[in-house]
């Protein structure tokens, strides 16, 4: 079976067309800047056996970006797809699992729409799009919230009046759940146990954004986003954990205007609010190197971005204990070794030391880059969403072809 | 000797009456309305028959917030009030109180040394990745955002006492405690020997750990959500956030966090569950601060639910840190009030011109005999960990002229 795998960003579409249950990859790309016109014109990197073609090509939607895609792929007949996977970053609480996407299902998540108003829109437009030009291709939805549905009551419940929680849905639904799951995986399997019997602490640092989980038994037990992808780690643009009275006060100085305190807290904050000078971290250590102790925004930046990584780390550690394994993964998780090496210093209590000559030469991935007597294994993973999508996809796909998602409500599930 | 202890909060003046050894107060109670000079009359007179009509000798006044400025107790002096108006935009609710009493002060007592002690001061030095937020230096300005904790006076006395217990069996290296304060918004912090490196308190009481009516850690979203769905303004979410959440909100009925450990309360286990998870992973935070844990101290009106968190604290962290086996990591337990504090910390920081007050105190302490004779009698002795440089200028008057 080849399944399409596509991961809708805000300005991209990442795709892959996967043979399963195999899992290779027969084509990939992705279409950059998706949107209204920028300086740096729209276009296609496509990838197919071992060539890669760039094409520059206007993409004012998603709906074109992937209508570019499929006129790629449908140029060769050992290209076309059985079946499309979507990840959609929003289930809520009603969708813990794959689903396969019907009209039912697509009013049900256009119900979702207060809780991921700037998420899951364009993922719907996309679906949209794709049924209307292949109605008789299976769609199934993957989502980026189900891995964290097993996380228990007292770690995904706020402090919060009863009758809030439950009108507007408040609590922990975490996100980053197909990485956060597939590295998880991918470690049992590294470490050569049952994944049920696994567990650890996931890292995943993107240049965007960045979350941790922490996994006990294979399965998700905590993880620093929450509500929305707001809160934990301080992200490209967005400012992280944050005093709910600074978000008071800022709301008062915009004279009660949500949607300009969203845009600060999402927008202008995290790495580029506080250096000035880039949203992606990994500049920021470039530009820090060297300049050590001079307190400058742009070492300041460098610093909270790693303490609170740190502090994160120690929670998990705590929570999931024992924890047989730290995993790191995403762009910076991978290929930055200062990263690890920061947010792992100073943790040998916890049973975790660093070798330093691994951990900034890994070598292939997965890779273990911890010394020999750490108790704590250190993993480098790379992360693999497309894969871990198909995977869902042909699971949800082979189990039940029918499967509807009323079969899977799940306590806490609104009316 | 008398020492009054005021703790001014908006619509009521809290005050406690001690005379050495200062553990032991011999008159408290609180006057409703805001505190100025008709709640500092009523204050004297409730303590007059106390003081045989004379009044304190000393005032000490705990105090919310210190900004950047209070890094120590203070005796009020010509210049205090102007630092503190400073400040009021800090804590809005908490320092124009503060202001009324200072104002009143000197028509009701008159010559009496004020010295004010500061709950920010403990956290002065946290280090800035640990007290910042991530935000644009722009959109914080006028913020105050940076992350200051909120029960440092009791936190400090834990600290040290973890590290003088420690001392006591023989153990030289500087103890890395995890301050677990239990007061209605419970904080914890993490210092190593009295240095803190890590709170879960943040620029106000909202934050942290969930609290009797507090709401705690929350998504920033949540808050914008409340706004937009509910259409309602900041005060609005605020008073919902500051007085309705927190284990009320949790058990939907009012209870306190002892009161959670008792069975017979409603939801109680639900509350139980989710404030001892948050205190776990705060517990975890500070020890990856610290690179491990010798001790968790507990203090605050609900330190003796540490029978119940104490030994599943420690059990949870053991686990997590192998090496480390339970006998390694003491539970402790500080009694002291945080007005007993105040007051310890008053005496102590009178000025050195002041050295005969300071004599007449401690010839008080060696006359006064102990009513009961067990370890929570002994004389109280200020818990500094270290003396940090006021940017204030120290007192050069004793008094507002």
């Amino acid at each position: 079976m080849r399944i399409l795998s596509l991961n809708c960003g805000s300005s991209s579409l990442k795709y892959s067309l996967l043979s399963m249950p195999s899992g290779e990859e027969l084509a990939g790309g992705e279409a950059r800047g998706v949107g209204p016109p920028i300086a740096v014109p729209a276009s296609i990197v496509h990838r197919c056996g071992t060539g890669t073609v760039r094409r520059t090509v206007p993409l004012p939607d998603h709906a074109s970006a992937f209508a570019r895609v499929m006129d790629l792929l449908s140029a060769d007949p050992r290209l076309h797809a059985d079946a499309v996977g979507h990840r959609i970053v929003h289930g809520g609480a009603r969708f813990t699992r794959p689903v396969r996407l019907d009209r039912r299902t697509m009013a049900e998540l256009d119900s979702l729409g207060d809780l991921a108003p700037l998420h899951n829109p364009p993922t719907l437009a996309l679906i949209a799009a794709c049924a209307e030009r292949f109605p008789a291709l299976p769609q199934v939805a993957v989502f980026d919230t189900a891995f964290h549905a097993t996380i228990p009551e007292f770690a995904r419940t706020y402090a919060l009046p009863a009758a809030l929680r439950d009108r507007l849905a408040i609590r922990k639904y975490g996100f980053h759940g197909i990485s956060h799951g597939f590295v998880t995986g991918e470690a049992a399997e590294f470490l050569g146990r049952p994944r049920t019997a696994l567990n650890a602490v996931s890292c995943h640092l993107g240049s965007g954004g960045g979350s941790l989980c922490a996994v006990k038994g294979g399965k998700s037990i905590d993880t620093t986003m929450g509500y929305s992808p707001l809160p934990g780690l301080v992200m490209s643009t967005r400012c992280g954990d944050l005093d709910p009275a600074v978000t008071l006060r800022l709301l008062a100085r915009e004279r009660e205007d949500s949607a300009a305190v969203e845009n600060i807290l999402h927008g202008h904050s995290g790495v580029l609010g506080m250096s000035g000078f880039s949203s992606d971290i990994r500049d920021i250590f470039a530009r820090a190197k060297g300049n050590e102790g001079r307190c400058s925004r742009i070492e300041v930046t460098a610093q909270l971005y790693l303490w609170r990584i740190r502090r994160y780390l120690g929670a998990y550690l705590t929570a999931a204990a024992p924890v047989a394994a730290l995993i790191f993964t995403d762009s910076v998780g991978e290929g930055v070794p200062a990263v690890r090496e920061a947010a792992c210093a100073g943790l040998e209590a916890f049973g975790l030391s660093l070798d330093p000559s691994r951990n900034e030469a890994p070598g292939p991935l997965p890779a273990d880059v911890a010394a020999d007597d750490s108790a704590v294994r250190v993993l480098v993973i790379h992360t693999n969403e497309e894969r871990a999508i198909a995977k869902a996809v042909y699971g949800c796909l082979c189990a039940n072809p029918n499967a509807h998602p009323s079969d899977h409500r799940m306590e806490g599930d609104r009316p | 000797m008398n020492i009054l202890v005021l703790n001014p909060a908006p619509a009521v003046l809290g005050y406690t009456l001690f005379r050495p050894p200062l553990r032991v107060p011999v008159a408290r109670g609180a006057v409703r309305g805001d505190p100025g000079e008709a709640a500092l009359l009523a204050v004297r007179t409730a303590v007059s028959a106390e003081t045989a009509g004379a009044g304190p000798d000393l005032i000490g006044c705990r105090v919310v917030q210190g900004g950047d400025l209070f890094r120590n107790a203070v005796c009020v002096r010509p210049g205090t009030m102007r630092a503190i108006e400073g400040l009021v935009s800090s804590a809005p609710l908490h320092l124009p109180p503060l202001l009324a009493l200072l104002r009143a002060r000197a028509a009701v007592f008159a010559g009496v040394p004020m010295v004010l002690v500061f709950e920010t001061s403990f956290f002065a030095d946290l280090p800035f990745r640990e007290n910042a937020c991530a935000l644009n230096a722009a959109c914080t300005e006028g913020l105050a955002a940076r992350r200051r904790g909120f029960h440092g006076i009791l936190h400090e006395a834990a600290c040290a006492h973890a590290a003088a217990r420690r001392r006591a069996r023989g153990l030289q290296s500087a103890c890395r405690s995890l301050s677990v304060c239990l007061e209605p918004t419970p904080e914890v912090a993490a210092a190593v020997g009295c240095r803190p490196v890590m709170t879960s308190g943040g620029s106000s009481p909202l934050e942290g750990i969930p609290g009797d009516t507090t709401c705690g850690e929350i998504d920033p979203r949540i808050v914008i959500e409340l706004a937009r769905a509910n259409g309602w303004g900041h005060e609005k979410i605020n008073q919902v956030l500051s007085r309705e959440s927190g284990l009320l909100g949790l058990t939907g009925e009012p209870v306190t966090i002892a009161g959670i450990f008792d069975p017979a309360t409603r939801n109680g286990a639900r509350a139980r569950r989710v404030l001892a998870y948050r205190l776990l992973l705060a517990c975890g935070a500070g020890a990856a601060a610290m690179g491990g844990v010798d001790a968790i101290v507990f203090s605050g009106r609900y330190a003796s639910s540490m029978r119940f968190l104490g030994p599943w604290l420690r059990g949870r962290l053991v686990r997590a840190m192998p090496r480390a086996g339970e006998e390694a990591v003491a539970i402790e337990c500080m009694r002291d009030t945080v007005e007993a504090l105040v007051a310890a910390q008053a005496v102590a920081a009178l000025p050195a011109r002041e050295a005969a007050f300071q004599s007449r105190l401690t010839a008080a302490r060696v006359r006064t005999k102990s009513p009961i004779s067990t370890s929570r009698s002994r004389a109280i002795t200020p818990h500094f960990a270290r003396r940090r440089k006021n940017v204030f200028p120290p007192p050069s008057s004793l008094s507002d002229s």
